[in-house]
């Protein structure tokens, strides 16, 4: 089942790669520091590729390859252990071949790319950083381990949006970039803690057989897994920029383009669908509210995004908004159990994403750092290859049969209409019927998603390769095709966006064929079911998969030909017209739904305000001022009096201290009784069992008074706290409201449940048949 | 239980209401008849010269303090000398008689405190802050 | 009378501190009497604007060398006591006055850690600040030996004598830089604030004694469940509580520690962040931890001061992180931080009443973790900021492209940057997730842990700040002489030891959980 393998070797080239640039790159000249950087990418890939043979050939299909680098524990707390470690299964091999050989094409593309920039050294030692950080997360064999990556790959992330940090814009991106990822990452880290704290393992391999632990109820009446994937899950909004973490990506684009492309759209970002992909054990847990979290999440962030990618006009933003809509189709895929699709559309994705953004980078660099689409427009005779790479990149995201998104798309639209969500027993029809049609709406939004996309993309195509040029003069003199190693890495990646998809042919369309075809095209499939994932759901009867299909290539193809009818030969009197005559939802779109000022409004302003405030109310109202008001006589004549040295303040000190003093032992005086109304109630029949005080309240230390019936009088009067509770057998049947009073003798301090300050709880009521 | 502090409460009130009720007879009371001669300071017919308030040398305040450590430190002789015979004696002792072995503890107890306080003497001598130059 | 000679062994660690005092004051006393430097100039150099008299090794130069090597003597010692603890319970000396425990020697480990890499971070501080004083030494000695005293205390009385001896000692060092106001400031409220707090303390002791007739504290934890509910018993509790909290800084008993961090010569501030609070949190392990809090005990039940430490500890969290967003000297921004972080801290002290024993070790690991950063930190604020005018450039904006010119000090302190803000693979990073992974065994700390994750995001964006200042901003352009450097073997080794301790618990932080967790 498992064989040892040196799996270090992957992830340990590309961090000597980044050593070594890092370190001395400056003195290395720039053809030694490429050859450094693509090297030992190259050496990862190759390992790498070797490593997934062996796993492919050699062991069966749920075997892995293993490494253990620490031998002895890596992290102890009491008596749980960790030891650090790598794994490849086929999971992560399908990830391992991803990042590594698009990062190798990609760091091929930027010796190109980014041959007069004079901090060479520095870039391609980030770059290698991020890859080795990268392997290390998709390899790691436990949770832990993963998440050492992702934290690496959120730094490198950081650095590179903020490469060039001579202009502040940039800085500030990459802060963004990095502080809304740690939302994230905490989240993330708490689900490790919760997932350890109750399981007791965090590895992968040893997760699965102790799932049953997680249904046990933990907090609000919802399962343990629940809250241990609702934390995963933050952290993947953060990493996979979804609603409401999604606003970092957008701003990412500041970063150089080959940056974008690696880590902003090929790999960091499918982190998140890869974790939940990796540890969809406990996603899979029902009742299945964290699947509908994910997939509704993945849905809406997919339409928002569409949407707001049809108004941009930097080409960047316009990819990255393409990104983030993407992602959401990733999430719906593994939200909605189809993990099958989810991993190819990440497949996929990385082709034809890396090679739009590199397209991008090929434009930008004739245009001389030009970003505005309406300043282009007929680049495609001055630039050939990157145009008709362009075309097919453009026809894969649209999902036009037989490019790799077709397949890819198709599969997850497939997996959300047939998806079966399962709620608690207690679901009234009402919500019965609700969660029925969920999948309906993960569809229907995922379709009008689609429709968009194929807009967008093809009012981009449109409007920098055809019609003619809107720039200067200056600039179309300058047009030119880039050379070939940046070339290069379009076509390749051009190939894998027409052929990758060809390995995850439904069934249906395969059906028919020769057997050795058949296993060609449900390669991607059988590699990952069901040693790996659970199959995906899928539509009953052919004629409905025929014809999801079919709707699916309609709503593409009416995108493509609107986006056609509006921009072919350069921005027509018609798209001028559309836009004037919607002009409030042109200008929300434009400003991407107002979530940025949002944002600012909600949480940066107020949180930078209570800072300011409390720091002023701490310091300077509250010892300066607010007391002095409070004891004039006292501290204003001590404070003049001794100014000088000590500033007035001391006195203001000691009165917070024996203020505090008082809070503190009212605070603490006054709990016992609130404990002591809050508990539990059972029912055995009409007898009524309520236990106070929630086993934080010695026997006898409290006196109660109770009223069973609300009638506003007590029936039993001193009565003492005990443990084992109080019942009381009501005579007729109904709806009883219970008042109790506790009073603690010693204190002479009581509460009621009457009346709540700060519990969130109902009021206590009964109803006994 | 708390009742037990009631005593207490009043002794508290009275203390705050017998202080308050003679500072406010002596402003109700009082005659008050100000004229330039009672305004101005002590009363005494001359205006002062200079500041009442004189700067001492720091010195002073360090003698006086080395003055008190060395002088308490020396009053914790008494007491051991009074327990002296104890310290000495395992076992019991009776009037002067110590009826089990005697050991050095007790003056090897003082002696280090005795110590320590030489090497804090020595201390301040050398750094000259005894003496006046 | 009896005297138990195994005594003298067992407490080896305070006496030798407390001999080593007293030697390191003789030696400074006996030294050639010439002081280098400008502590006896009668004008501030700021006023002359001339340039600072450059720094010449004192003949008290040789004190930081002995005092280090003193420290490592008693390291030795700490570590090889536990070897003579047999059993699992501690082993009482001084007719139960002090105990000799696991806990209280990985703390005396912890702050004399502290204190050495303090030691050799101070004297270039000292020196270029004119302050080279040999007191300082021996200073440190003394209060060294009144926090083990504090960790190993068993009696109320002995806590009351170490929490003394401990703060006198800090008293005069906060003040020794005599050319400052700030300092003079500094140590002013700390000592008026520090001696009322004393008072509270006194009383607390005396009214529990009053209703216990102990001062034991083995005694105390056997007798409180049936005082617990009296009320002289638990308001003498209450004001021993909020005197310690005072010493760990804790909201609303903080507001003296961002004036006297802030003013305090800054290696002795770094020394008042750890280890005053590592032995003010162990104090309250031993008091509330232990003798209230005790799980097993029923009395948990009655110890209404965990629920004023939840509030506390909320407070503390959001009051440090918050004030330390807007701080624009960097020493200030640690000093909030170092309230801050007592706010983390009071969720193991929590966990330990609320989940166990096994919060102990997370707590420990916490305390290890934050001495080394902060003390790291402190002494590359104290090597970067000098100016050659005198005080300390501190702002962001002084600090800005600290990265291309000082890349070894800016490297240093973006390590401990990321290990207070809980970055792995730091040491801090560890500490904040054994310190919420065991506070989420019961899920009534999650709301807990949660607004500790909040704040640890706050807390990220001031960190960030500095990073961002020294790697990603060109220095301002100014006419004013840029800060220079101090360049000292012993400073830049102190912090090289710092950092790889931060990087090593980081990589590798098993071996010191263990040991955390074995302390008991």
């Amino acid at each position: 089942m498992t064989q040892n393998y040196p799996l270090y070797l992957i992830a340990l080239l590309p961090f000597l790669g980044a050593a070594l640039n890092l370190l001395f790159g400056r003195r290395l000249g720039n053809g030694i520091v490429s050859l450094i950087a693509c090297g030992a990418v190259a050496g990862a890939a190759l390992v790498a590729t070797k490593a997934v043979w062996i796993l492919g050939h050699d062991l069966p299909t749920k075997g892995m390859l293993v490494d253990q680098f620490f031998e002895k524990d890596w992290i102890t707390a009491g008596d749980l252990h960790v030891a650090a470690g790598l794994m490849l299964d086929r999971l992560s091999a399908v990830m391992v071949l991803i990042v590594t050989w698009i990062a190798l094409l990609i760091h091929i593309y930027a010796t190109g790319y980014m041959e007069h920039e004079p901090d060479y050294a520095r870039f391609f030692g980030y770059l290698n950083l991020f890859t080795g950080s990268m392997l290390i997360l998709v390899l790691g064999d436990s949770l832990p381990v993963t998440f050492v990556g992702w934290e690496g790959v959120g730094l490198c992330s950081y650095l590179l949006i903020g490469f060039w940090y001579q202009e502040d814009k940039n800085a500030t991106a990459g802060r963004k970039a990095f502080i809304v990822n740690r939302v994230g990452d905490f989240g993330f880290l708490l689900g490790i803690c919760l997932l350890w704290t109750l399981l007791g393992t965090v590895k992968y391999a040893e997760m699965g057989s102790l799932l049953n632990e997680l249904r046990r109820p933990f907090w609000m009446g919802w399962p343990a897994g629940y809250w241990v994937a609702v934390f995963l899950f933050i952290g993947c909004m953060g990493k996979s920029a979804q609603i409401p973490l999604y606003v970092w990506l957008p701003d990412a684009m500041a970063g150089p383009t080959p940056v974008s492309a690696l880590i902003h759209a090929a790999t960091m970002v499918t982190a998140g669908v890869y974790v939940v992909a990796r540890t969809h054990g406990i996603f899979d847990i029902t009742p299945s509210a964290a699947q509908m979290l994910v997939s509704g999440i993945g849905a809406i962030t997919a339409l928002m995004a569409a949407t707001i990618g049809i108004v941009q006009r930097d080409f960047k933003k316009v990819l990255a908004y393409s990104t983030v809509s993407q992602l959401g189709f990733m999430f719906v895929g593994v939200g909605s159990g189809a993990y099958v699709a989810g991993i190819m559309h990440l497949m996929t994705h990385a082709f034809f994403k890396a090679g739009l953004f590199l397209g991008a980078g090929s434009v930008m660099h004739a245009m001389g750092g030009e970003g505005d689409i309406t300043k282009m427009g007929g680049l495609g005779k001055h630039m050939p290859i990157t145009r008709w790479t362009f075309f097919v990149y453009c026809l894969a995201i649209a999902g036009i049969f037989p490019f790799a998104g077709f397949f890819s798309k198709d599969a997850i639209l497939a997996g959300a209409f047939a998806s079966k969500f399962v709620m608690a027993d207690t679901a009234n029809p009402t919500q019965q019927m609700l969660i029925n049609l969920y999948p309906k709406f993960l569809w229907g939004t995922l379709t009008l998603a689609a429709f968009c996309t194929a807009f967008y993309m093809w009012r981009l195509y449109f409007m920098v390769f055809t019609g003619t040029f809107r720039g200067t003069h200056e600039q179309e003199h300058h047009l030119h095709e880039s050379p070939p190693e940046m070339t290069l890495p379009l076509v390749v990646l051009a190939v894998g966006a027409v052929l990758s998809g060809l390995i995850g042919v439904p069934a249906v369309m395969s059906h028919g064929l020769p057997e050795s075809v058949q296993h060609f095209t449900g390669f991607f499939e059988h590699w990952l079911v069901p040693a790996i994932v659970p199959a995906s759901p899928e539509p009953h009867g052919h004629a409905l998969e025929w014809g999801l299909m079919a709707g699916a290539t309609i709503i593409s193809i009416a995108g493509i030909g609107l986006a056609a009818s509006l921009y072919r030969g350069g921005i027509s009197k018609a798209a001028e017209n559309v836009k004037n005559s919607l002009q409030p939802v042109y200008a929300l779109l434009w400003n991407k739904y107002f979530v940025d000022e949002l944002y600012d409004l909600v949480l940066v302003r107020p949180l930078k305000m209570l800072a300011r405030v409390l720091w002023r109310v701490a310091d300077a109202v509250i010892v300066d001022g607010g007391l002095t008001k409070v004891g004039p006589a006292l501290v204003g004549w001590f404070g003049t009096r001794t100014r000088r040295l000590q500033n007035g303040d001391v006195q203001r000190y000691l009165i917070a201290v024996v203020l505090g003093a008082a809070a503190v032992l009212f605070l603490s005086t006054f709990w016992l009784p609130y404990r002591g109304v809050q508990g539990s109630i059972t029912k055995e029949g009409r007898r009524v069992n309520l236990v106070l005080g929630e086993g934080k309240v010695p026997n006898n230390r409290l006196v109660y008074r109770i009223d069973w019936d609300g009638d506003g009088k007590f029936d039993e009067e001193n009565v003492r706290h005990a443990e084992k509770g109080f019942f009381h057998d009501y005579q007729n049947a109904g709806t009883f409201r219970i008042v109790v009073e506790a009073h603690d003798p010693d204190w002479h301090v009581g509460k009621s449940s009457a009346d709540w300050i700060l519990g969130a709880r109902k009021p206590l009521s009964v109803t006994v048949e | 239980m708390s009742v037990d502090y009631a005593p207490t409460l009043v002794a508290i009130l009275f203390g705050i209401g017998f202080s308050c009720f003679f500072m406010a007879l002596a402003v109700f009371l009082g005659p008050k008849r100000p004229d330039p001669e009672k305004l101005s300071p002590f009363e005494c017919g001359s205006d002062p010269i200079g500041s009442p308030r004189v700067r001492f040398s720091v010195k002073f305040y360090q003698v006086a303090i080395l003055f008190l450590i060395f002088d308490i430190e020396s009053a914790f002789l008494y007491p051991w000398a009074a327990l002296y015979r104890r310290l000495s004696c395992l076992g019991t002792v009776s009037g002067t008689q110590c009826l089990g072995t005697v050991t050095a503890f007790g003056f090897v107890e003082m002696l280090v405190f005795i110590g320590t306080l030489v090497v804090a003497l020595a201390y301040v001598w050398r750094k000259r802050a005894i003496g006046w130059g | 009378m009896t005297f138990d000679v195994a005594d003298l062994q067992n407490s080896a660690p305070l006496l030798l501190l407390t001999v080593a005092g007293l030697v390191l004051m003789l030696l400074d006393a006996f030294s050639r009497s010439k002081l280098v430097g400008a502590p006896y100039q009668k004008k501030m150099p700021a006023e002359t604007s001339e340039a600072y008299p450059l720094p010449v090794a004192g003949s008290r130069g040789y004190l930081m060398p002995v005092t280090v090597l003193l420290l490592l003597g008693i390291l030795a010692v700490v570590a090889w006591l536990p070897g003579q603890i047999h059993g699992d319970h501690g082993v009482f000396m001084y007719r139960d006055m002090l105990v000799l425990d696991r806990f209280g020697l990985l703390v005396s480990g912890i702050c004399i850690v502290g204190a050495i890499l303090g030691v050799m971070t101070a004297p270039a501080f000292l020196r270029a600040h004119g302050l080279e004083m040999g007191e300082y030494y021996a200073l440190v000695m003394f209060s060294l030996a009144g926090m083990v005293i504090l960790v190993m205390a068993a009696d109320l009385v002995t806590v009351f004598l170490g929490v003394e001896i401990m703060s006198l000692g800090v008293y005069v060092l906060a003040g020794m830089w005599r050319k400052s106001q700030r300092s003079a400031e500094a140590a002013m409220k700390y000592f008026l604030v520090g001696a009322f707090v004393s008072g509270l303390l006194l009383y607390g002791i005396a009214l529990v004694y009053g209703s216990v007739g102990t001062t034991l504290l083995s005694e105390i934890r056997s007798r409180a469940p049936v005082f617990a509910s009296r009320p002289l018993f638990y308001i003498g509790w209450m004001l021993i509580f909020v005197s310690f909290l005072f010493k760990v800084a804790a909201v609303p008993f903080h507001m003296w520690a961002p004036d006297t961090y802030d003013g305090a010569p800054t290696p002795v501030s770094g020394f008042m962040m750890t280890g005053v609070k590592a032995a003010a949190f162990a104090g309250l392990y031993r008091l509330f931890a232990v003798t209230l809090g005790d799980s097993q005990n029923a009395l948990q039940a009655y110890t209404g001061w965990v629920h004023a430490a939840y509030g506390i500890a909320i407070l503390t969290m959001t009051l440090g992180n918050l004030a330390a967003l807007h701080q624009e000297s960097i020493k200030r921004m640690l000093a909030y931080s170092s309230i801050a972080h007592a706010g983390y801290l009071l969720i193991g002290l929590i966990a330990m009443a609320v989940v166990g024993d096994s919060a102990r070790g997370p707590l420990l690991f916490y305390l290890a973790a934050y001495t080394v950063t902060v003390v790291g930190a402190m002494g590359v604020v104290g090597w970067l900021s000098r100016d050659l005018r005198g005080g300390e450039r501190l702002t962001l904006d002084d600090w800005a492209g600290m990265g291309q010119r000082h890349p070894a000090g800016a490297l240093a302190m973006t390590i401990f940057l990321l290990s207070l803000g809980g970055f792995p693979p730091t040491a801090g990073f560890f500490g904040k997730f054994y310190l919420f992974r065991v506070a989420l065994e019961k899920p009534s700390l999650l709301p807990l842990v949660l607004i500790g994750i909040a704040n640890s995001l706050i807390s990220v964006y001031y960190y960030l700040r500095v990073i961002t200042a020294m790697y990603f901003r060109a220095p301002a352009p100014s006419s004013e002489p840029a800060s220079e450097p101090l360049s000292s073997t012993a400073l830049s080794v102190g912090v090289l030891i710092a950092a790889l301790l931060v990087l090593g618990l980081g990589l590798m932080p098993e071996w010191l959980a263990n040991l955390c967790a074995a302390a008991n």
